[in-house]
């Protein structure tokens, strides 16, 4: 990488440090991704509940046929 | 944003508490940046969720449907353990250790670039901080 980028790279890192310095305040230097971001992320815990309500509503999948779709079983 | 601003602030940084803060300080922000895509993602998955529900006839046309809102949340977890495996380097150097930095952050880097993608992909605007992240550090396609 030549300095130019790395200089780039540097201040588009400050950046993102702007960003999340306006979000968390002084904290942002004491807090680790795990104080920050969810074990289990919001997005997955409404898949669970999205397919829980899509088994109820259209019954469980078929299992798989091991045989292949060729095979009528 | 005047770039003069990130400069004062990093000679403050480096200044001030050195290279380690700075560093947990960038970690910190990719954090906070998928905390923010995961609310956005979560409030699109449940709408996408509800109106699939109610226009498929069956649970494989339900699935079709959900296929790129899926792939939103297998992105927004390939994103969360890249930041986790910075920060457990980030532990391994406040505790004394040395790590491989250059392909952790390559693997963040080009799992956010993929969550702006399938974020794309699946129709839905990113939230502004994952396009202010990533576009201080990469080249984002025009439009945006």
């Amino acid at each position: 990488m030549d300095p130019l980028t790395i200089a780039g790279l540097v201040i588009g890192l400050a950046q993102a440090l702007i960003l999340a310095f306006a979000r968390l305040g002084p904290e942002i230097w004491d807090k680790k991704v795990g104080d920050i971001v969810p074990d289990t992320l919001r997005t997955r815990l409404e898949k669970i509940a999205a397919d829980a309500a899509a088994l109820e509503k259209f019954g469980p999948e078929p299992p798989a046929n091991p045989f292949g779709e060729d095979d009528p079983g | 944003m005047s770039r003069f601003l990130p400069l004062f602030l990093l000679a403050l940084l480096v200044g001030c508490g050195g290279a380690r803060e700075f560093a947990q300080g960038v970690v910190s922000s990719g954090a906070v940046v998928l905390d923010e895509s995961d609310r956005v993602a979560a409030v699109e998955y449940r709408e996408a969720a509800r109106r699939a529900l109610a226009d498929s006839a069956d649970l494989a046309s339900y699935r079709r449907a959900m296929d790129p809102y899926d792939e939103l949340l297998v992105a927004l977890e390939g994103a969360a353990a890249s930041l986790e495996a910075l920060q457990s380097l980030l532990d391994v150097w406040e505790a004394g250790g040395r790590g491989d930095w250059s392909e952790a952050a390559q693997q963040a880097l080009t799992a956010f670039e993929r969550l702006f993608t399938v974020f794309r992909l699946a129709g839905v605007s990113p939230p502004d901080s994952l396009f202010e992240f990533l576009g201080s550090v990469v080249d984002l396609p025009e439009g945006e």
